[in-house]
């Protein structure tokens, strides 16, 4: 029953913007609600929703660079970071 | 020693890491806000040897950030007129300048001659460039990059080490081309400074480097975060591959090169209203962002010229044409001030 109860309760991950990204989205963070663990459809709902297909980035899980290639669950309160190549200088 | 005893004083440093910073070799490439915020400190440590690479001219707009060029360094060449505000910084330093752009051409000769490099240039391309010289050389490389109040600062190839590629492998990324960005001399100079304090510990061997680290800086709330990543091994670099590979990414050849072409267009791909307007036969002005919906102006039998003004956007000009079935495509070294000059000689 504990369980039950457990998964009835919302979950959030924070996503963190930087560079090019933040300012598509307009901020520097926000708090999702989590709907899929996968990473790939979470971020493909994401990119959706700002139009960021076209950036090429790559994402951290808590404070790790993680491969996209290969399939990676997210869990409650992770800390996902969108980090886009920076070029000036 | 007298000069550096502070620095000494320090148990990191001492005799024997003062010896160090005397005898490293370090290229500097790109003289923009970060190449300014880092050269001075560099030669007034000590280093041994610093060559400064870089073939752009001085632009006013440049003096916001770029604080070792002073008024009269405007329209000459960035390398001779930093090594005019360097020279006298410290006469133990041997400073050699590299004023042509560095190309798939130069860059194995150039890099060999140095132990450390310090990317600070302004060019996504030319980042690729540089990480897979320093793959085939075996020699690492400190990277920082700006966008607006952001900073990347990281260090790759360390003892083989992860590289640029592990962390960005697709170069084909999006970047916002250089007339759009804006930024504060401040930022580009903290940034600059992180570069050059890791180039410090490198060289002593001491405290924690950025390699497999990239560390965020967000100055304007002063936020750092450290992001953490792998060596990709599926990911390599050899020489061969190196040469031909970079032989289709980097097409660049100087304005005279490109005048002894035969049935060839020039294209300008800055905004209609940029300065020197250059009006003349076989120039045509399509701005960047004008290109994929003016694209049947051009044919894609001549070969075509691109140029703008320091050789950012041409780059997106040059992958925008080659994605619509355009092969006949250099770049000018040149940027348009430069070549609004030469046409009038």
């Amino acid at each position: 029953m504990k369980n039950k109860q457990l998964t009835n309760q919302k979950e959030f991950v924070i996503v963190k913007y930087f560079g090019i990204i933040s300012e598509k989205t307009g901020k520097n963070e926000e708090r999702i609600e989590l709907t899929d663990n996968d990473i790939s459809n979470f971020l493909k709902k994401i990119f959706l929703q700002y139009k960021l297909e076209k950036f090429s980035v790559n994402i951290s899980v808590n404070h790790k660079i993680i491969n996209l290639n290969q399939p990676y669950k997210i869990k409650n309160s992770d800390e996902i970071a969108i980090l886009p190549p920076f070029a000036g200088g | 020693m007298e000069r550096y005893k502070r620095q000494i004083k320090l148990k990191e440093v001492g005799e024997n890491g003062q010896k160090l910073i005397n005898d490293s070799k370090v290229l500097v490439v790109g003289v923009g806000g970060l190449g300014c915020a880092i050269l001075p400190y560099l030669i007034s440590a000590g280093i041994g040897k610093i060559g400064i690479a870089d073939g752009d001219l001085v632009e006013i707009s440049n003096l916001s950030r770029q604080v070792i060029f002073n008024e009269s360094s405007v329209g000459l060449y960035k390398v001779d007129e930093a090594l005019n505000s360097l020279k006298n910084l410290n006469s133990e330093s041997e400073i050699v300048k590299y004023q042509n752009y560095i190309t798939n051409k130069n860059i194995l000769k150039i890099f060999n001659l140095y132990d450390i490099i310090i990317d600070a240039t302004d060019s996504l391309e030319l980042r690729y460039l540089i990480n897979d010289a320093c793959v085939v050389l075996d020699k690492p490389f400190i990277y920082g990059s700006v966008h607006k109040y952001q900073g990347q600062v990281s260090t790759f190839n360390y003892k083989n080490g992860p590289t640029y590629r592990c962390l960005y492998p697709n170069q084909n990324a999006v970047i916002e081309n250089c007339d759009e960005g804006g930024v504060m001399g401040t930022t580009v100079g903290l940034i600059g400074m992180i570069q050059a304090n890791e180039l410090m510990k490198l060289i002593l061997k001491k405290g924690d480097n950025l390699s497999g680290k990239l560390l965020l800086y967000d100055v304007l709330n002063n936020k750092q975060e450290i992001y953490n990543f792998s060596k990709n091994k599926n990911i390599l670099v050899d020489k061969s591959q190196f040469s031909s590979h970079l032989n289709n990414e980097i097409n660049n050849i100087s304005f005279n090169e490109a005048l002894s072409f035969k049935n060839s267009i020039f294209l300008d791909v800055r905004e209609l209203n940029e300065i020197p307007k250059i009006v003349k036969n076989d120039f045509i002005n399509i701005p960047l962002s004008e290109l994929k919906e003016k694209i049947n102006l051009l044919n894609n039998k001549t070969w075509i010229m691109i140029f703008c003004q320091t050789g950012k956007r041409s780059i997106l000009a040059k992958r925008i044409l080659f994605d619509n079935n355009f092969v006949k495509l250099k770049l000018i070294n040149e940027g348009a001030k430069e070549i609004n000059q030469l046409i009038k000689k």
